[in-house]
């Protein structure tokens, strides 16, 4: 079922409003999939992820959630409670610990996601600086997974680890497709992690083209 | 995860961020409560002279008809106008006073050293013994007394039921070792500027010590007889006794009159002009007028007082805001992380106002004793430069004239010498108030391009 879709989508940034880096773009995303978009440098793959993401909103076009654009319930509405972000830095808290940080998004949020991610009792209470990238970016990924959102949204998640630690969390996110259901949107430069998306989209020429 | 528990986790895991602001907030909250203290104590200090000062007025020579009588001048204030004025409904107290002047017998008079000018010793030669004594009715209600100039140190004041007794300073008294309820003897002296009565008394005057009085001059003396240690405050029937005065004929040399209600002064004035006196040769003049240097300085420090406050919190505010702008800005990234979950704008701003105000309650709370410490030290110095102002307005109001270095000129170029500054839960009040004001201005202004800016926006200048 189609969950989030853009619809006759435009871009254009703010200090260049003649040069569109995203024209009229319509792609439909659906539950239980896991889409990779792939794409130059420039090519416009992080603005594409920030409108989905509801951090920006489309020159032209609309972006809806469940048939909704979403400036019927508003950006932040979508931002809080339809996506999860998960970001190349992580962008955790850094005066929090990994249970602060779920706890964020889901007072609820159990330290046992944590513990499957491969962290150890004691890491969970340390700051987040203290731990490692790998271990920082399995944080940031168990934050949107507890979210209790519907999708998630990623850039370059495998950016800064090591191929063993990659496959961990690309497995994560697949499973997040395939077994919870959830809509997963990855934007990235690897190929590797591409071809273990069920789609793949490549953002060439300002369009979204399916491969 | 509410903005309380983000603002109490940011507050105490940043801990060098937090002590900085910790310490900026103090100095604003020292500096603020010092202040206000301060202010307070000026007030303070000016309602309790007006308390004074306001209510009452004086009766004296008009010396622009009348020079006075004798060589020096003396007031001639009739005993019949200060009877009729003191039985004005209204008027609660008076004090008329009389100068005599008589030598000393078997007396030292206390030393001057360093006189302002320095005289040919041999014109003074005969002059030895010779004083001033001050004749009055209630010397509780002199000026000398009232501004501050002397204080009584022991026993009590003189009043109107009194003969032949005298109040003398504490130095006087120790050169002379003299105690209370001793003896000092006077008599008529040659050198007088008021030739004496046939009446008057040729012997020698008991006089006894029934109070010592405390206290310097406010500026260098001339003469020795201006030395506040070589005054002396006695009786009306002494004064009576030296010159052969009797009752009908006593000439005052002023006689000042205190009403019950300040706002009845104006109501009791007219009715003292209203009187069968001749006010061609005597004038009536309001107390408020009698320390000009005194009300201007408490004039000096109120001005003094309200630019450092406005200063205080114009400067915090811009520290503040400068320092915020530093912080927010340095918060970029937790900023743009914090919207991206959906985290509202005020929200995040509702945290940062938080933080400072968990930090504001441990700073404001401290500035309770640094201001105590150093309120007291600061009023000290700004009184100081107040009184120095307010005097050298005063003097130059005057042509710049040199006002003499005695009791009763001390009473006119005397300034405000100290105030009692502390701190109560009404200046912490003010503390809280004018602090969160400024943080909530410094915040918002500190804040503006957050609430300027997309969510992208801060997301891009993040990475």
């Amino acid at each position: 079922m189609t969950i989030l879709e853009l619809k006759e989508v435009s871009y254009a940034y703010k200090n260049n409003k003649d040069k569109k880096v995203l024209n009229n773009i319509s792609t439909a995303f659906e539950e239980g999939v896991f889409y990779a978009i792939l794409g130059t440098s420039g090519s416009g793959k992080t603005t594409l992820l920030s409108l989905l993401a509801g951090l920006d909103e489309p020159q032209a076009g609309e972006v809806r959630f469940a048939g909704e654009d979403l400036k019927v319930k508003g950006y932040r509405n979508h931002r809080k409670n339809q996506i999860s972000l998960v970001f190349q830095n992580y962008n955790l808290i850094d005066y929090m610990t990994p249970m602060e940080n779920l706890k964020l998004v889901n007072k609820q949020a159990d330290k046992q996601i944590l513990l499957d991610f491969g962290l150890e009792e004691q890491d969970l209470h340390r700051n987040v600086l203290q731990l490692s990238g790998g271990q920082q970016q399995r944080v940031a990924i168990a934050r949107a997974l507890v979210a209790d959102v519907p999708i998630i949204l990623a850039d370059e998640p495998t950016g800064n680890l090591d191929e063993e630690t990659a496959d961990g969390i690309i497995e994560v996110l697949q499973n997040s497709a395939h077994k919870e259901g959830k809509c997963v949107i990855v934007v990235t430069h690897s190929k590797h992690l591409a071809a273990q998306a069920d789609v793949v989209f490549e953002l060439k020429k300002r369009k979204l083209l399916k491969k | 995860m509410s903005v309380i528990t983000r603002a109490w986790y940011y507050v105490t895991r940043k801990k060098s961020k937090s002590l900085l602001m910790f310490l900026i907030l103090f100095g604003i909250a020292t500096a603020t409560i010092s202040g206000m203290a301060i202010k307070k104590a000026t007030v303070d200090a000016r309602e309790q002279i007006n308390q004074s000062i306001n209510a009452s007025f004086q009766v004296e020579n008009n010396l622009q008809n009348n020079m006075g009588i004798g060589n020096r001048g003396f007031g001639n204030v009739p005993a019949s106008a200060v009877d009729q004025i003191k039985n004005i409904d209204g008027i609660t107290e008076y004090n008329a006073r009389i100068t005599g002047e008589a030598d000393l017998v078997d007396l030292k008079k206390v030393k001057l050293i360093n006189p302002r000018i320095q005289h040919n010793d041999s014109l003074m030669k005969g002059y030895e013994n010779f004083t001033d004594l001050s004749g009055m009715t209630d010397s509780s209600l002199d000026n000398k007394f009232i501004s501050g100039v002397i204080e009584l140190a022991k026993g009590r004041h003189i009043n109107k039921e009194d003969t032949q007794k005298v109040l003398v300073h504490e130095e006087f008294a120790k050169l002379n070792h003299l105690k209370l309820n001793d003896k000092i003897y006077v008599q008529a002296s040659p050198f007088a500027s008021m030739p004496a009565s046939e009446n008057a008394s040729k012997d020698e005057i008991g006089l006894e010590i029934v109070g010592m009085f405390s206290g310097s001059n406010m500026d260098r003396a001339t003469m020795e007889s201006e030395l506040v240690e070589n005054a002396f405050i006695t009786d009306i029937e002494t004064i009576k006794m030296l010159n052969g005065y009797e009752d009908e004929e006593l000439l005052y040399q002023d006689a000042k009159f205190y009403v019950n209600d300040p706002k009845e002064l104006w109501r009791i004035l007219e009715k003292v002009n209203e009187l069968p006196i001749d006010w061609t040769n005597y004038q009536v003049v309001e107390s408020a007028s009698d320390y000009p240097a005194l009300t201007g300085s408490l004039d000096s420090m109120d001005g003094l007082i309200n630019k450092m406050l406005i200063g205080i919190v114009v400067i915090s505010a811009i520290i503040l805001s400068l320092v915020l702008a530093f912080w927010i800005n340095g918060r970029i990234h937790e900023t743009g992380v914090l919207l991206s979950l959906g985290v509202s704008k005020i929200n995040i701003i509702a945290q940062y106002v938080a933080e400072l105000l968990a930090i504001a309650v441990v700073s404001f709370g401290l500035s309770y004793f640094s201001g105590q410490a150093i309120a007291q030290n600061i009023g000290d110095s700004m009184v100081q430069q107040a009184g120095e102002v307010g005097t050298a307005n005063f003097q130059q109001g005057h042509g710049g004239m040199q006002f003499g270095a005695d009791a009763d000129s001390s009473t006119v170029t005397k300034t405000l010498d100290s105030i009692d500054v502390s701190i109560t839960l009404a200046e912490m009040g003010y503390v809280w108030l004018i602090g969160g004001l400024i943080i909530l201005l410094s915040v918002s202004i500190s804040s503006i391009f957050i609430i300027r800016l997309k969510p992208k926006e801060i997301l891009s200048k993040m990475s």
